[in-house]
């Protein structure tokens, strides 16, 4: 029986009314709205406090409309996803563009932009085959892609601002950064990898003194690869995304086995890479010098540091306000010290709120992970969570003095393009597995 | 692997309540700390950002005041940099003088209601001052610039009795308003010493202008004036021309002196330092003349109400234990003791005031930050006598025949301006530059209320003494309308 043009309209406003109506949808509609209101508040408040011109409004505007949009398409094509993973995500970035724009308002535009690719990237994701078969099937051509991606960037790579190390490529105004992108491959490579070889690992183990580890031939190709890519950041002197990839994979070796005594080990082999780094590189051996006593070179070597603790101290509890603090006295405070600004300007409350926010999404996506019924996606959810998370705390505590600084990210808030690109598909792999446990359910 | 996932979300969860804790650490624990460094780039900005309340002439006349650039820090500026001699400086680097150092808590706002400094910190107003009426004469000011004509000295006019500075010039000065750029130069030049107040700190040999001290003390010898002092001044004077050697130096009688015989009121016309060396010891002793020394406050700094000023070097007591060349030195004014041109404006002030002291001050009033009214310094309405009453008429009306008499006093005169004046010269020592002083005033009594214009003028490496009584009176007949 064919249907008609009106019975199908019809059918359509039905399942609006129902997306309308569902308690989820509604829940991320309502967080979607106190963010924005929160965003543009913020923007006004800066407008009016540093008499910039309305017209400056224009990012929370397109802000608003990737939420709409966004939301939209996630009703249709994930109508069981986690509700607050998205709304999060947009409320971090949307925080991140008033920063951006306080800080560095001549980079505003190109940070909206770059929100506008990743909601893109985000909602392409879920165009894609839920199964995320294309992700698993393909783990050898994607790793090598992002290699030879990272080799390019050896050869060809950039820096925008025309000193420092040469991470990125040049697309015209746009720069990316592959080691970004090599984040999220590594973690479904290691993914795919352990899924496979999960059950072996845990019956074929190997004794070591006390402790068991997995055969050396289950470890063995995975071992290659990761070499392979902390070779190639520390050759590139991204320190700070080795550290990161050298914590994710020890962890996801950890889930995968289950053998804590690998974590013990892995922890004891970063504290080993990290003693070697101080001979090897300047760079480490200032920043871990710096990092135990910064106060005699508080003018000098350790002044970002010194310079972020004072931000911190003079936000207090409640912050001095958009646009009245001083936080711009911290060199490159938009990328590595981000959350330094948000502590002067939204004090404590908002340091703990963008932490708090953080640490919600890392929650949800570790719940993922635990109610996930594949192995794969068990320990894809995992490992992008802890990736999200290992990435927010070594910078966090980076900040706070509480290890020495490694140059990462604030993820979805710190300036930067690659970054915040790769913090969406990262929200749109867990957006895709959390809505295919529910489908399941 | 639930378990393991939950044990990793365990740890995460930890770490992020560790960076939590960390937080508070550095806002609540360590946070004054932080916050007091000196190297905190807040504080500076904080304190850049502050408006300095405007200081004033007399009459309402902007000399220094703040306004806000195009970054949201304060600059300050000096429509008058002749002023500076008043006003001093500000600067973010290098500090205060002057009334911007004396007034300093006033002009930042220091003393801004606890609630308002609240709202203004929680609104991040910055700090406003009040503001500063000095009792400046921006015309008498002017006056003495252009009369010193670039000469190194100091010049300072007060109105008597109520003490209020009217005019203070210390040259060479600097323009305020391009301190931070010239400071370099500024300093480098010891010999010139331009960022040295010389009216309040300038410490100068007395010489000749010591003769006015003498001649009260002579005068204060004796105990009823009003039948002795036409004998003291105008008995004749054997040997008055004859210099008096000192020290290596050679002192005589000022330029245009006439011939013998010379009364004691001619030498103190033309300088002649002859009687008064002879007068310490014969009728003047050593321990008195100290005492005199001590009670015209000439052995400690000298008062100007709010102002750094400086107390001349501790020297050892007159006393008649004294070698005689020191004692010679001491009465010709080329000892130990060296003054202020303040010290001397209070001895002249007190001669134009029936032997009372005046309240030397600067600033009269002052106006917190956003109030109409301004607010009267609380000011001593009497200051002790320093000189007997008998004994500050007679050396007045000396003055005044100093006035008549000498070509060196006269150069001061202007129109009808009834004037009393001395000049000298002092040596720093053998070979070294001379300093030309005037003292005098003119007097502006009205009915039984003594009124006077003083001044007091000390030129550097000048040996002609109707130069300093040149710009004396260029500067009196600037100030010569009665204060308001």
């Amino acid at each position: 029986m064919s249907t008609t043009t009106a019975e199908m309209a019809a059918l359509g406003l039905d399942e609006m009314d129902e997306e309308w109506s569902r308690p989820q949808a509604r829940r991320e509609r309502l967080l979607l709205a106190l963010g924005g209101l929160f965003i543009l508040l913020n923007q006004v408040t800066l407008i009016v406090a540093r008499d910039r011109g309305w017209e400056t409004l224009w990012p929370v505007g397109v802000w608003a409309l990737c939420a709409a949009i966004g939301h939209s398409v996630l009703e249709r094509r994930l109508p069981h996803r986690d509700p607050l993973f998205f709304p999060l995500a947009m409320f971090l970035t949307g925080w991140g563009l008033n920063l951006i724009s306080r800080l560095v308002p001549g980079f505003a535009d190109r940070q909206t932009l770059w929100l506008v690719i990743g909601l893109a990237a985000l909602l392409a994701l879920t165009i894609l085959p839920g199964d995320l078969r294309w992700l698993r099937r393909y783990r050898y051509t994607w790793l090598i892609g992002g290699l030879a991606l990272l080799g390019v960037t050896i050869v060809l790579g950039t820096n925008p601002s025309g000193v420092g190390p040469r991470l990125w490529l040049g697309f015209g105004r746009l720069y990316y950064q592959p080691s970004e992108l090599l984040k999220i491959l590594l973690v479904a490579f290691l993914a795919s990898y352990f899924a496979d070889h999960e059950p072996y690992m845990r019956l074929d183990s190997r004794r070591l003194g006390r402790w068991s580890v997995p055969a050396p031939a289950f470890l063995g190709p995975v071992l290659l690869m990761w070499g392979v890519s902390i070779v190639v950041l520390v050759w590139q002197r991204d320190l700070g995304t080795a550290t990161l990839f050298f914590v994710v994979f020890m962890i996801m070796l950890y889930l995968a086995s289950g053998q804590a005594a690998l974590l013990l080990g892995g922890l004891g082999l970063l504290v080993l890479a990290g003693l070697a780094a101080m001979q090897l590189f300047d760079v480490v051996m200032l920043r871990v010098r710096v990092w135990l006593d910064p106060w005699p070179t508080a003018d000098s070597d350790a002044y970002q540091i010194v310079q972020s603790l004072m931000a911190v101290a003079a936000g207090g509890l409640f912050g001095q306000g958009i646009g009245q603090g001083q936080p711009t006295i911290i060199p490159v405070v938009h990328s590595d010290f981000a959350f330094a600004a948000i502590a002067e300007e939204w004090g404590m409350l908002g340091a703990l709120a963008v932490m708090a926010a953080l640490a919600v999404i890392v929650v949800r996506g570790m719940r993922v992970a635990v109610e996930a019924r594949q192995a794969f996606d068990r320990l894809l959810a995992a490992g992008l969570s802890v990736t999200l998370a290992v990435q927010s705390l070594l910078i966090l505590a980076g900040v706070l003095k509480l290890v020495p600084l490694t140059g990462v990210t604030l993820p979805f808030v710190s300036y930067g393009g690659s970054s915040l690109l790769t913090m969406f598909v990262v929200t749109g792999l867990l957006l895709v597995l959390s809505n295919r446990e529910k489908d399941a359910a | 692997m639930t378990a393991e996932l939950n044990r990793v979300t365990r740890v995460l969860l930890l770490a992020f309540g560790i960076i939590a804790l960390a937080i508070g650490y550095w806002v609540v624990v360590e946070g004054g700390r932080l916050l007091a460094r000196e190297d905190n780039a807040r504080n500076v900005i904080a304190e850049q950002r502050i408006l300095r309340g405007t200081i004033y002439d007399r009459d309402g006349e902007p000399l220094a005041y703040s306004r806000t650039t195009a970054l949201g820090l304060a600059e300050r500026v000096y429509p008058y940099p002749e002023a500076a001699g008043a006003t001093g400086y500000y600067s973010f680097k290098y500090g205060t003088s002057g009334i911007e150092e004396a007034f300093n808590s006033v002009l930042r706002g220091d003393g801004t209601p606890a609630w308002d400094a609240f709202v203004n910190r929680t609104l991040h107003r910055p700090q406003e001052g009040g503001d500063v009426r000095s009792t400046i004469d921006l015309d008498v000011q002017q006056a003495i610039v252009t009369a010193m004509g670039g000469r190194a000295g100091a010049a300072v006019v007060a109105h008597v009795p109520s003490g209020q500075v009217l005019g203070m010039v210390s040259l060479p000065g600097y323009d305020p308003n391009t301190l931070d750029a010239d400071w370099e130069r500024l300093t480098v030049d010891a010999t010139t010493s331009p960022l040295l107040n010389r009216v309040t700190t300038g410490l100068y040999q007395p010489g000749g202008a010591l003769q006015t001290v003498m001649l009260a003390a002579i005068l204060g010898s004796y105990s009823n004036l009003s039948e002795e002092a036409g004998f003291v001044l105008n008995t004749e004077l054997p040997q008055a021309h004859v210099p008096v050697r000192v020290n290596g130096l050679e002192l005589g009688c000022l330029p245009g002196t006439p011939g013998d015989p010379l009364t004691l009121a001619e030498a103190y016309a033309y300088g002649c330092p002859g009687p008064f060396a002879a007068a310490l010891g014969e009728r003047v002793s050593p321990e008195r003349l100290w005492e005199r020394f001590d009670v015209l406050g000439l052995l400690r700094a000298p008062e100007l109400a709010g102002f750094r000023t400086l107390a001349p070097p501790a020297i050892e007591p007159l006393g008649t234990g004294m070698s005689a060349e020191d004692l010679l030195a001491a009465a010709t004014g080329q000892g130990a003791l060296t003054v202020t041109p303040l010290h001397m404006l209070q001895i002249v002030a007190a001669i134009a005031n029936q032997g009372n002291g005046i309240p030397l001050h600067v600033v009269d009033a002052l106006r917190p930050p956003g109030a109409d009214d301004w607010e009267p310094v609380e000011i001593p309405m009497h200051y002790p006598a320093i000189l007997r009453m008998d004994v500050a008429e007679v050396v007045r009306l000396t003055m005044l025949q100093a006035a008549a008499q000498s070509p060196n006093v006269r150069a001061a005169q202007r129109g009808e301006l009834v004037l009393y004046g001395h000049t000298g010269i002092s040596y720093a020592g053998p070979g070294a530059r001379p300093y030309s002083w005037f003292l005098g005033f003119v007097d502006q009594t009205l009915g039984d209320t003594p009124a006077a214009i003083a001044v007091v003028v000390v030129l550097e490496g000048e040996t002609d003494p109707a130069v300093a009584a040149h710009v004396a009176g260029d500067a009196l007949a600037a100030a010569a309308g009665p204060p308001s």
